[in-house]
């Protein structure tokens, strides 16, 4: 449905943000997933018409993306990362406003779904108020709102969840899975529960490129047996990390818990089923492996 | 904490690009103006890097600087809120005091610095090779640095104080601007309203950008004085700066927030929360409503109506109106025509001031708007949201654009009401509401929206607001140089036309013609950068222009093409068609090329100057007038005499203007080939003509016009008040002294010698010329003219017979009297007033509009016609006629019975209020003196002639008004003479001369004339002046042989004066001396018989000046008039009385003057009745 093709792009200041990022995503919900930087956003507004690459293609459907952004915008719902709002303009109006903008013409039609659309974000009650004065997580449900206007086909959200309790995650969650059968739903982030709970296809984006790509049942079953644990001290973790690969490392009860990627366990590790986010930590683990003798960056952590 | 937040703001700054840009813009105008030709500040024998012309460009820039302080200052005051840095900052431990106030100073310092950048591009744009050298002095540290020193630092401190203060009071940005924008209307209204010279103190105290001050600091600064002077930090530019550095102070200390503790100001409003009803809340809504496809014009009516809410409901918008109503009911306030007194508001005038008024704050607020408009969703952060939307990007351009337009267009809606009001409140009964909107809307508010579309494209093409609004100022900046740097056409000014004069007479002439044209050709132009920037708009954050550019075919889509191939095709049809009628139907020549070819002019023929020609003594005309077409066929039988002692063979010819068809038969010669290039010919004789040889002639002209003009437009031949003299209708003869060029710099660039502005007064072969020139003298006169049926037409010489024929009116005149060959012939549709005067017939010709004066004009005309008979002479004529013409020209001339008088002066003053001088009566009676002055009586060519001519007819209507309104009301009509001449001389270009050679010098013959003559009259008594004048005139009336010199009038003079009053002649004649005499201060007692005792001190020095206006300090001693008065002598509404005046000797330094009257006076003068040229007048009264 979407074919991403040799996606290219490098910002004025140097820095490389998409790097021959190459992905097909089919109907149905995708996870994006990537750490700060990695160049999600970046990949998002590309295909949201915001920006155009310096090379490479982008195809929905029968649009050509890059050429045709008009014709895409008809059919695209965009949740962008961060965004601000008209002063003054309560929820109501201006989605009401959005909504002509996206081309509901017809007033009852749009009434409905301008009601609706606040009802099911939650917001229905303070559809009169301004959204400038509205709360992060409740400006963040506006954006989610105006981004579903007109029953886009593609619907491209940029870290929906931020700033959402858990309660309205969940709801929002729901949504998505509800509409999500008949569209192409692009959801960046970088909470692996997000995908995990969500996404039957999804991406590993690290530096600009894609790192990983495919099911997350599947690719979490290949790394079944190879993840192996140990509950240590802090000082004991600092130690273990110069001499293991460890992919990732999380406190709990104030000890340190390491997982680590190897064929065989490590001694005084145990087994552990794979889960995404090992998959996700150990695709970055390795990125940053392949590109360490180019950079003197710090120890993995 | 303060020197490490004020370094922090240094570093801040100094690494914003806009740091570095702004100061490239503050070093680059003035280096622009120091070095563009045309552009620079000097003028005359100013120099161009003169202490004066410094502190002027200072000055001007300081008024500039005000949006870069508030872009700074505001930016340091804001920066915690926008930049959300507000919590990080405020929970560390820092005292709030040094704090802010290292914050402020530093975000000052960058300012000062920016602005150092002004002396240092002046000062390195004086250094420029390109520049004349020899209009470039000595450059000095001081020059530079004291003026900084005493208006740059403190006005920046001021702007940056309130501004500061103003942004952190509110909280944001914008009030800054409106801050800033309330400041420069301050500036702006101070400068219109207190403007009488008894109110410039108050005027220059209260502009916090000092220009004003330093305006009324140098108000009478010669030309020496400009180039030596520095501007010292005392009197009015003291107290200025202290006021102002105390007010911003101030607002810093009580608006800064310089002690307020840190914290959080609360976003929450007080408004109680509505109760809301509690709804259903729609769970089961169709919520996956799909778009239609095609719903542009349902978007592009809710973008419009939403870009025009949010402009309107923004605060900013009713304070900006706020302001400029305000600005224009100041501007409003006084209508001021000559000397002061109020003009009724004609809807012409009204609209004159609201398009002056706005003329600057409109460009502001379309920089600031536009930046704004574009830029909106970008700034809130909605930009994302919005642009993945599916509209057409014309959609976005098109509803902001509107928008702007709105805002331009409600400025002048409200500039229209409150006009209106105006007119309604002042009794003024006739609105003309079609002329508002035509001359607001069309010929104001089009070009402006034409520049908003230049504005808007500019934003789309800039990486970021900022950008695009320095671009466009720059843009506006250059532009207006244009005529400088060679830019002169129209057709190459964005927007421009041929700049629109109204005239009740001639309605919009020729310029509804010319703004329809131009106007077509810019709006189509206009459409294609609207297409480019629609097609080119930025959608995201990162669109580079590169990849706009691809899509740009795209984005325009077949509809856009085509909207811009017909735009393109409408832009080259007019453009070609605006060249063909204004340069291959119509000549235009450049600024340069005019000059260029006067010099060769000059050069090829001013050996001709005083080669011999014939004379004209009698002309019979018939001249056909076509108003409706703008033609006028005209012939005229002359006869020429030889009166040189030379036989003539040939002689120079000068062609009128505008006039393809011309002949010049005089029998006994031809007419040769015309000289286009300065539209001249040698008129040739077979047989020459002996000396004292008369011989007859005829001229034929036809004056018509083709197309239209970009500039040059003939104003003597229009549709409705046609008014053209015999030198601009017909053939004259010999060289052209007024095509030479006048100013210094331009002859001395073209290798030409100094001109000599008059001959010598001791010329004596001059004396047989008289000051029209060679070749004028008395004729007989004699006209048929014909019009259209609607108009009636007017030449000098009494009406014969009046008849029709083939739907036209014709005209039979015969002038029996001696005539000068100066003649107007006017054709006109007007009103008539005609009454008998002793024999003599006086007539007013006006318009329907102008009606409130005539009845003034007339009683002007009989009392001067009453006085100057008694004291003079037999009026030569039997009739007086005094006709409207349009405002085009602003003069009223006096010819053989005959006044030509503008429809801008005299005809519109409002004369109902008592207090204020009456120029209507004086002007009039001025001309009516000229009828003596002028037409009885001739000058020699020489030095001075303006004397015999002008001086005297001041002096001969002063008299009158002196009579009907007394000595008092003279003191403030001669409190602006004296005004008027100690500025002429500040800004004479060459040299200042005595009185009796004045050399075409205004402000030396009209205003010194006046002053000089009414001490003499004081000084003679009227009798004996008059006397000495009739002498004069009994021994040159009507002469042609010898015509009398200011040696004359000084002679006559001296004949009825003693010894010491010849003394005081010869140097108010021969001496330029300049006075200051000074009421220091005064003490009364009231004595025990009930008399008052009043000790006056006063003060007085006397300068005598040289022609560059070098003072030196002489020893006084004179008689000097000392009065005192019941009320203000300033207040005419007061029934005021002199309780004594007497004259006392009085010498250089404090002199004290004990008196005793037996009324109580409430104020005391030294010469109140400005018999001296003091140069300050406002310290002769005071109050007891």
């Amino acid at each position: 449905m979407l074919k991403i093709a040799d996606i290219t792009k490098t910002y004025d200041n140097g820095v490389k943000a998409l790097n021959n990022v190459n992905i097909e995503i089919p109907k149905g919900l995708f996870g994006l997933l990537g750490p700060n930087g990695a160049g999600k956003s970046s990949l998002m507004r590309t295909i949201a018409t915001l920006q155009q690459p310096d090379t490479g293609s982008i195809q929905f459907d029968q649009i050509n993306v890059l050429t045709q952004p008009n014709e895409l915008r008809q059919r695209l719902g965009y949740l962008p990362q961060d965004f601000g709002v008209y002063p003054r303009v309560s929820a109501h109006d201006l989605l009401d406003h959005l909504a002509i903008l996206k081309g509901i013409a017809n007033k009852a039609q749009r009434k409905e779904a301008v009601d609706g659309l606040l009802a099911h974000t939650n917001l229905f009650q303070h559809r009169k108020k301004a959204v400038s004065g509205f709360s992060g997580g409740m400006r963040q449900r506006f954006g989610i709102a105006q981004a579903l206007l007109g029953d886009p086909d593609l619907l491209i959200v940029d870290e929906p969840t931020a700033g959402l309790d858990p309660e309205e995650r969940n709801r929002f969650h729901n949504l998505l899975v509800t509409l999500g059968e008949e569209k192409v739903v692009i959801l960046s982030t970088h909470i692996v529960d997000d995908v995990s709970e969500l996404c039957p296809n999804m991406a590993v984006l690290g530096n600009g490129q894609i790192l990983l790509q495919g099911n997350p049942l599947d690719i979490t079953g290949d790394l079944n047996g190879q993840i192996w644990r140990k509950t240590v001290s802090i000082d004991e973790a600092a130690e273990l990390e110069n001499t293991l690969p460890v992919i990732s490392k999380r406190l709990f009860a104030g000890r340190t818990v390491l997982h680590v990627l190897a064929s065989d366990a490590p001694e005084g590790f145990e087994s552990t089923p794979a889960t995404l986010e090992d998959v996700y930590f150990s695709t970055l683990h390795n990125s940053r492996q392949n590109s360490q003798p180019n950079s003197h960056s710090t120890q993995a952590a | 904490m303060f020197t490490q937040m004020l370094g922090f703001e240094w570093r801040y700054f100094t690494r914003q690009p806009s740091f570095i840009v702004t100061c490239l813009v503050f070093f680059i105008l003035p280096f622009l103006l120091m070095t563009i030709e045309g552009a620079q500040v000097g003028s005359g024998n100013v120099l161009f890097n003169s202490p004066f012309s410094v502190t002027q460009i200072m000055l001007a820039l300081g008024l500039f600087a005000m949006f870069m302080v508030v872009n700074f200052v505001g930016g340091t005051a804001t920066r915690n809120h926008t930049s959300l840095m507000s919590e990080i900052i405020y929970t560390k431990p820092i005292t709030p005091f040094s704090y802010n106030l290292g914050r402020f100073l530093g975000a000052y310092l960058i300012c000062l610095t920016v602005f150092s950048m002004v002396p240092l591009g002046i000062f390195i744009g004086s250094l420029m090779p390109w520049v004349d050298g020899e209009r470039i002095g000595p450059n000095s540290l001081m020059m530079y640095v004291r003026p900084f020193l005493t208006f740059s630092t403190t006005t920046i401190f001021v702007l940056a104080a309130i501004l500061y203060g103003a942004t952190n009071f509110f909280k944001n940005m914008m009030a800054g601007y409106i801050c800033a924008l309330g400041l420069f209307i301050l500036y702006v209204v101070a400068g219109q309203v207190f403007n009488e010279p008894e109110q410039r103190a108050i005027r220059a105290l209260l502009d916090p950008f000092a220009r004003n001050t330093f305006g009324e600091y140098t108000r009478y600064w010669t030309t020496f004085e400009k180039n030596a002077l520095l501007p010292a930090l005392e009197g009015a530019i003291l107290q200025n700066r202290l006021l102002w550095l105390a007010l911003g102070s101030f607002i810093l200390l009580t608006a800064g927030g310089l002690f307020k503790p840190l914290n959080l100001t609360s976003n929450k409003t007080n408004k109680k929360p509505k109760k809301e009803k509690i709804d259903v809340i729609p769970d089961n809504n169709n919520i996956a409503v799909k778009a239609s496809a095609n719903n542009g014009f349902a978007q592009f009516i809710l973008r419009t109506k939403f870009e025009i809410k949010q402009i309107v409901l923004s605060p900013a918008f009713p304070v900006l109106l706020l302001f400029s109503a305000f600005q224009l009911i100041a501007g409003f306030l006084n209508i001021n025509g000559a000397f002061g007194a109020p003009n009724w508001p004609l809807t012409q005038t009204l609209v004159q001031i609201i398009v002056g008024a706005f003329s600057l704050m409109t460009i502001i607020v379309i920089t600031y708007y536009t930046a704004e408009v574009v830029w909106r969703e970008r700034t809130v952060g909605m930009g994302d949201i919005v642009d993945s939307m599916p509209v057409r990007n014309v959609t976005f351009w098109l509803s902001k654009l509107l928008a702007v337009m709105l805002v331009i267009v409600s400025l002048h809606f409200v500039g229209l009401v409150i006009a209106i009001i105006k007119q309604l409140l002042s009794g003024y009964e006739n609105i003309e509401l079609g002329q508002y909107l035509i001359s607001l809307l069309y010929f104001s508010v089009l070009p402006f929206c034409l520049l908003i579309v230049l504005a808007f494209l500019l934003q789309v093409l800039s990486p970021n607001k900022y950008v695009g609004m320095l671009i466009f100022v720059g843009y506006i900046i250059v532009s207006s140089v244009f005529g400088q740097i060679g830019i002169e056409h129209n057709m190459f000014n964005f927007a421009a036309a041929p700049i629109m004069q109204y005239s009740d007479l001639n309605g919009y002439g020729w310029f509804m013609h010319t703004q329809n044209w131009y106007m077509l050709y810019w709006t189509a132009l206009a459409v294609i950068l609207g297409v480019i920037s629609y097609g080119m708009w930025q959608r995201g954050p990162q669109a580079s222009l590169k990849q706009r550019f691809n899509l740009l075919t795209y984005q325009l889509g077949t509809q856009g093409k085509s909207i811009a191939a017909a735009a393109l095709i409408i832009f080259v049809a007019t453009g070609g068609y605006i060249h063909y009628n204004t340069k291959v139907l119509n000549e235009f020549y450049g600024q340069d090329e005019v000059l260029s070819a006067q010099a060769d002019y000059e050069k090829e023929y001013v050996q001709f100057r005083d080669a011999p020609m014939p004379t004209v003594v009698s002309v019979d005309a018939d001249i056909d007038i076509f108003p409706k077409n703008r033609r006028i066929e005209a012939s005229a039988e002359i006869s020429v005499i030889n009166r040189t002692d030379q036989p003539i063979d040939r002689f120079l010819v000068n062609i009128p203007l505008h006039t393809k068809t011309y002949e010049v038969e005089i029998s006994g010669g031809t007419l040769g080939e015309i000289d286009t290039k300065y539209n001249i010919a040698w008129f040739d004789f077979a047989d020459p003509m002996a000396p004292g040889e008369e011989r007859a002639g005829k001229f034929k002209v036809i004056r018509s016009h083709k197309g239209f003009k970009d500039r040059g437009e003939d104003v003597t031949l229009v549709k409705n008040g046609t008014f053209i003299n015999n030198f601009e209708l017909f053939p004259s003869f010999g060289f052209n002294e007024g095509y030479r060029i006048g100013d210094q710099h331009e002859r001395r660039k073209r290798d030409l010698e100094p001109l000599q502005r008059a001959h010598k007064l001791e010329d004596t072969s001059r004396y047989s010329e008289n000051f029209f020139g060679r070749g004028v003298e008395f004729i007989d006169f004699s006209a048929t003219v014909s019009t259209s049926d609607d108009q009636f037409a007017i030449v000098p010489g009494y009406l014969q017979k009046e008849w029709q024929q083939d739907g036209r009116n014709y005209y039979r005149y015969e002038m029996d009297a001696p005539m000068v060959n100066f003649f107007s012939v006017m054709s006109a549709d007007l009103e008539q007033k005609k009454v008998e005067h002793d024999g003599v017939i006086i007539e007013v010709y006006y318009h329907k509009h102008h009606h409130w004066n005539v009845d003034r004009m007339i009683e002007s005309s009989q009392d001067s016609l009453d006085y100057f008979q008694q004291v003079f002479s037999p009026y030569q004529h039997k009739q007086l006629r005094i006709i409207e013409f349009p405002g085009y020209r602003g003069f009223a001339q006096s010819f053989a019975n005959t006044v030509p008088y503008s429809e801008n002066i005299g005809f519109i003053s409002d004369l109902r209020n008592p207090e204020e001088l009456d120029p209507v009566y004086y002007v009039t009676a001025h001309e009516v003196a000229h009828q003596w002055w002028g037409h009885q009586l001739n000058a020699a060519n020489v030095q001075g002639s303006a004397i015999l001519s002008e001086t005297l007819s001041q002096y001969s209507a002063l008299m009158v008004v002196k009579k009907k309104y007394g000595e008092i009301k003279l003191r403030k009509f001669l409190t602006h003479e004296l005004d008027r001449y100690l500025r002429g001389r500040s800004a004479e270009r060459i040299e200042e001369m005595p009185l009796l050679r004045s050399e075409g010098q205004q402000y030396i013959h009209y205003q010194k004339g006046s002053i000089v003559m009414m001490a003499l009259v004081n000084k003679l008594g009227e009798e004996r002046l008059n006397k000495a004048l009739q002498a004069l005139l009994n021994e040159y009336q009507f002469r042609e042989d010898l015509y009398p010199t200011t040696l004359d009038l000084v002679r006559h003079l001296d004949n009825v004066s003693n010894e010491a009053e010849q003394a005081y002649i010869k140097d108010m004649f021969e001496q330029i001396t300049i006075y200051d005499l000074h009421a220091k201060e005064v003490v009364k007692e009231t004595l025990e018989d009930g008399k008052t005792k009043v000790t006056l001190t006063v003060s007085a020095q006397q300068f005598s000046a040289d022609g560059k206006g070098q003072e030196t300090e002489q020893p006084f001693a004179g008689e000097v008039e000392i009065a005192l008065f019941s009320e203000d002598p300033n207040d005419f509404s007061a029934e005021n009385k002199v309780i004594y005046q007497g004259l006392h000797a009085i010498e250089s330094g404090d002199t004290v003057i004990e008196l005793i009257v037996e009324e109580m006076p409430a104020f005391a003068g030294i010469d109140p009745f400005v018999r001296f040229i003091d140069r300050d007048t406002g310290n002769n009264i005071i109050k007891l």
